[in-house]
């Protein structure tokens, strides 16, 4: 006797299910992955969503709970699991794997710790999506994309990591609020590293084109009267300061994740300062990974702008470079 | 000396800013809570959101994350205070405060921990916001929801409880699934309780028109080859299952509240099983909260839709009427 589905409909292609054009991988299902991988369902990005983790419990209680809203979002496949087949066509990998930061760490001490974690996680992305494009986000993100380009063998252009698009958010945010406007009209940018070194670009900074420091030339210096310098000071003690309230940060960077995913999966080729392999550029030798301002597209990082930096300001990534450099150097087993 | 603020922005109105017409409130920021929030911002249904719970740090924590998040979002103003002053002038209002349901407790045995939390929580609301529509969300919802109209004073249509509405979504994505089709295109409703007695409506239950009841008359009963009644009980346990994996559900509960929050906000007169005051219809004599399905606009609950249950519906629509009654009559101090 036929079942009601058989009853139902009539299939009318006989060939396979397509396969997906715009698939997203999410790896750690923890609350940053989960904030990144919600902000991208509800920006209906993707038409496939596949989560990994180690943790299988949770991994499933985490699928399930995203499948139970299906019929409130546009992407019609979520699937889970800690084998990485199940990953395979990804166009994007969204990395957030690894352990966080704890109360008063630095990123850069967490790193010996999340590169073991990456060796097996890296190799499996790529046996699976060889033609993926990787954004890292896991912390220290630069050393950590850094890591992902050597252990995947892809080139460079196809590894991401987020970078300074949280600190040029939360930049953005918090000068657009001492001025009383929206933070998308509040043009700045952070560059650097994602941390305790990073660079805003004073020269740079404009509302509607109208130059900041033209209107006052000590701007993001120790004698501004007007003390901007504090508002970067607010956006490196962000996360700390998120971290002692609530225990993490997850909503903005998921958030700036999904815009940076925008960007990729619709080919926009807008600008967004994301991290990516920077040896040569500003006078920098070493293999590492900053974050510069980069078009973004269908194949990854299409290009960097280059940025008309003041002395001061190169050298400033120069010391994040040899800070960073300092740490890459004695990382085992790349 | 003019600020960089004065040199560069010149106000033009100096008046009071406008009050916020779309202005939503979530109670608790719990994990269900911040669900509710991040959807409703994702999906651009609030001009500001405030953010109300005891924990103080968390909540200065969560409305620190979203602030971050500003640059990606369409929502200009996030607030939060333990103080519901922050609330005021709210068109809606979402409460998911209260205790959450432990692996193993029935939803009926969270009441009285609830009901006394509620007695602070919902006359703030009311003062702040005399005339929102109030939707709750914290479990057990249909018994919570006859105590907060009862505590509020508001008329009836403007006390809403999230009810089946996410019931009815996990069965239309559990069904759909066997089927392979969209949630959103199979159609089934589950009223009642939302809980161990909610009733799937087999006799509603189509695809395109076509009634299922039609294609196999045992259709969710013990005689039904195909079991499809095991898929409503996935229902029931869907909550119980998911907590047991990851600790609790959020993501589907916050996308279903948002889905509720945009028909009231838009005026949309979509129709949801949401939970409603039921007395004097399907032979039910008690002041209690069942969900219906319910026609949803700026008003609150315009009307409720008549449907034709069978005998047996019927009389599991009452059951949960007395299952509920029961608990409700020995409720103090509403």
């Amino acid at each position: 006797m036929s079942s009601v589905l058989q009853k139902l409909i009539t299939p009318l292609a006989s060939s396979s299910a397509e396969p997906p054009r715009n698939k997203v991988t999410v790896v750690g299902v923890g609350q940053v992955g989960m904030a990144c991988a919600v902000s991208i369902l509800l920006r209906d990005l993707c038409d496939e969503l596949a989560l990994v983790d180690v943790m299988e419990d949770r991994l499933k209680g985490e699928m399930m709970d995203l499948q139970h809203g299906l019929l409130f979002l546009k992407t019609s496949k979520v699937v889970a699991d800690k084998d990485y087949a199940v990953t395979a066509n990804s166009r994007l990998v969204v990395v957030t794997a690894g352990v966080r930061q704890q109360e008063g760490e630095s990123r850069l001490n967490l790193v010996q710790r999340n590169v073991n974690v990456f060796k097996a996680i890296i190799p499996q992305i790529i046996k699976y999506s060889p033609n993926c494009t990787i954004l890292v986000v896991s912390n220290p993100v630069d050393v950590l994309t850094y890591v992902t380009w050597k252990l995947s063998g892809l080139p460079k252009h196809r590894i991401i990591g987020s970078g300074t698009n949280l600190d040029s958010a939360r930049f953005r945010h918090l000068m657009a609020e001492r001025l009383g406007i929206h933070a998308s009209s509040f043009n700045g940018w952070v560059l650097g590293e994602h941390g305790d070194t990073s660079v805003p670009v004073w020269s740079g900074a404009n509302v509607a084109g109208v130059n900041l420091q033209k209107l006052n030339p000590e701007i993001g210096t120790d004698a501004d009267k007007e003390q901007w310098k504090a508002t970067h000071k607010a956006v490196v003690d962000s996360a700390y300061e998120v971290i002692k309230l609530k225990g993490y940060t997850n909503w903005a960077i998921g958030f700036s994740v999904a815009d940076l995913t925008e960007s990729i999966v619709k080919n926009l080729s807008r600008v967004h300062p994301v991290s990516t392999m920077v040896k040569g550029m500003y006078g920098i030798d070493g293999e590492v990974f900053l974050s510069l301002p980069c078009v973004l597209n269908g194949s990854g990082v299409g290009s960097v702008v280059n940025m008309t930096l003041t002395d001061a300001e190169v050298s400033q990534l120069k010391k994040s470079a040899d800070t960073l450099w300092g740490i890459q150097k004695d990382l085992k087993d790349l | 000396m003019a600020s960089v603020l004065q040199k560069l922005i010149t106000p033009l109105f100096t008046g009071t800013p406008e009050p916020p017409r779309n202005k939503v409130t979530v109670v608790g920021v719990g994990q269900v809570g911040m669900a509710c929030a991040v959807s409703i911002l994702l999906r651009e249904l609030a001009d500001e959101l405030a953010l109300v719970d005891v924990l103080e740090d968390k909540l200065k924590g969560e409305m620190m994350d979203l602030q971050h998040g500003s640059l990606f979002l369409k929502t200009p103003k996030i607030v939060a205070d333990k103080d519901y002053s922050v609330t005021a002038n709210s068109r809606i209002v979402v409460v998911t405060a209260g205790v959450r349901q432990q692996e193993g407790e029935s939803r009926l045995n969270l009441v009285q921990r609830n009901v006394n939390i509620f007695k602070h929580i919902i006359p703030q609301i009311v003062r702040y916001s005399p005339d929102c529509i109030i939707i709750v969300v914290s479990n057990p919802v249909d018994v919570l929801t006859y105590v907060t109209w009862k505590l509020s004073g508001l008329p009836k249509h403007r006390v809403i409880g999230s009810g089946t509405n996410l019931d009815s979504a996990r069965f239309r994505f559990l069904m759909a699934d066997k089927l392979g089709i969209h949630s959103s295109s199979f159609n089934g409703w589950i009223l009642g309780e939302h809980g161990d007695t909610s009733v799937p409506v087999w006799s509603g239950t189509n695809v395109a028109g076509v009634s299922l009841q039609t294609l196999n008359p045992n259709i969710g009963t013990d005689f039904d080859e195909e079991n499809w009644k095991e898929t409503h009980k996935m229902v029931v346990d869907s909550a119980y299952e998911v907590i047991k994996l990851k600790g609790y559900t959020n993501w589907a509960i916050g996308l279903s509240v948002a889905d509720l929050t945009e028909s009231l906000m838009r005026n949309m007169n979509r129709i949801h099983p949401v939970s409603t005051m039921v007395q004097g219809m399907y032979g039910i004599g008690d002041e209690v909260y069942l969900s219906l399905p319910c026609v949803l606009n700026s008003g609150g609950v315009a009307s409720v839709v008549n449907m034709t249950l069978t005998d047996e519906e019927v009389a599991q629509v009452q059951a949960s009427a007395n299952a509920l009654w029961d608990i409700q009559r020995d409720l103090r101090d509403i």
